[in-house]
């Protein structure tokens, strides 16, 4: 009689231990299935606002066209001086604007609230840069374009700090 | 007087355990084909993510070149040398590109004319694509013509 009652919570204390365990192993997994489809999302979604960024930096010169010289009563920020070339004036200007009034620039971008940095280079060297760094997890759009006549690219970065 | 029958306690055991054993054997082959099915749908899910950013990064270098070109004048030359030292400033390293340029004389706007230059390899169906069209006019004939690019990255296998 002792030796069945033994066997019998043996056998309840494995069973309980294999519960806990397939528990554990079903919150693990949904914890991490629920961080990656986060992480997609997000990658997704700083993909389509690099994008839309550098399409507006690159084609469109800005509202006013002549924002450069008040930035701060500009409602939409373009960086445009002719097809495919971008203003090295508006550039300085936007880069003083993100050094003066950061949050400004971020909801003239339209950068849904992310952070972002703009880089230019030429040859892989920086020339210019506005924005904030990234600490990680940053998506670039790379757009090439033409920077005081020569070729040049443009890096968008979106980031999440 | 019924007597309930005698089960030795080893026999009773051997029996609960074996169905123990056997039903750890399931949940553990369960778990396991749980996780590799679970991590077999994530890398693809992620490589899905890559192709996707690196086919719109090919598109957007297809068609600035391809506007870069235009708006330098180099497409008009129609010179082989100086669309290919344009391209190359404009492409990296580890980027494949082709231009085919048709002309289309009037009234039939036929191909009469073809430059191909860059890779001399097919460019794969991934590889993204950029068209523009753009017309010489020389005293008073205007000439059309359709300049095609096509950006791929090497596969690495």
């Amino acid at each position: 009689m002792k030796s069945k009652g033994q066997a019998l919570s043996v056998e309840l204390t494995a069973t309980s231990l294999i519960f806990i365990f397939l528990l554990s192993a079903i919150y693990v997994s949904w914890n991490n299935t629920a961080l990656s489809l986060d992480e997609r999302y997000l990658e997704t979604k700083f993909l389509s606002i690099s994008n839309q960024v550098a399409e507006q930096l690159i084609s469109n010169q800005g509202l006013p066209t002549d924002w450069q010289d008040n930035p701060e009563n500009a409602t939409l920020i373009g960086l445009n001086k002719n097809f495919q070339e971008i203003s090295r004036e508006k550039l300085l200007a936007l880069i003083a604007f993100a050094n003066n009034d950061y949050p400004a620039t971020k909801e003239l971008l339209n950068t849904q609230g992310f952070d972002y940095i703009l880089t230019v280079r030429r040859q892989g060297a920086i020339i210019a840069q506005a924005g904030r760094p990234a600490g990680h997890d940053i998506i670039v759009t790379r757009r090439t374009i033409i920077y005081e006549n020569a070729t040049a690219t443009l890096d968008v970065g979106i980031h999440s700090s | 007087m019924k007597t309930r029958p005698r089960h030795s306690m080893s026999g009773y055991t051997h029996r609960k355990t074996r169905g123990f054993v056997l039903s750890l054997d399931v949940l553990l082959a369960f778990i396991i084909v749980l996780t590799i099915l679970s991590s077999t749908n994530q890398m693809m899910q992620d490589s899905d993510l890559t192709k996707t950013r690196e086919a719109v990064a090919m598109s957007n270098k297809a068609n600035d070149a391809m506007s870069i070109l235009l708006k330098k004048g180099t497409l008009e030359t129609l010179n082989q040398g100086m669309l290919n030292q344009e391209l190359q400033g404009i492409m990296d390293s580890s980027d494949n590109w082709r231009l085919i340029i048709s002309q289309h004389q009037p009234p039939n706007f036929e191909a009469s004319f073809r430059l191909e230059t860059g890779q001399a390899t097919t460019p794969p169906s991934t590889s993204a694509s950029a068209t523009r069209t753009f017309i010489i006019t020389t005293n008073t004939t205007d000439t059309y013509y359709t300049a095609q690019l096509r950006v791929w990255k090497t596969e690495i296998q």
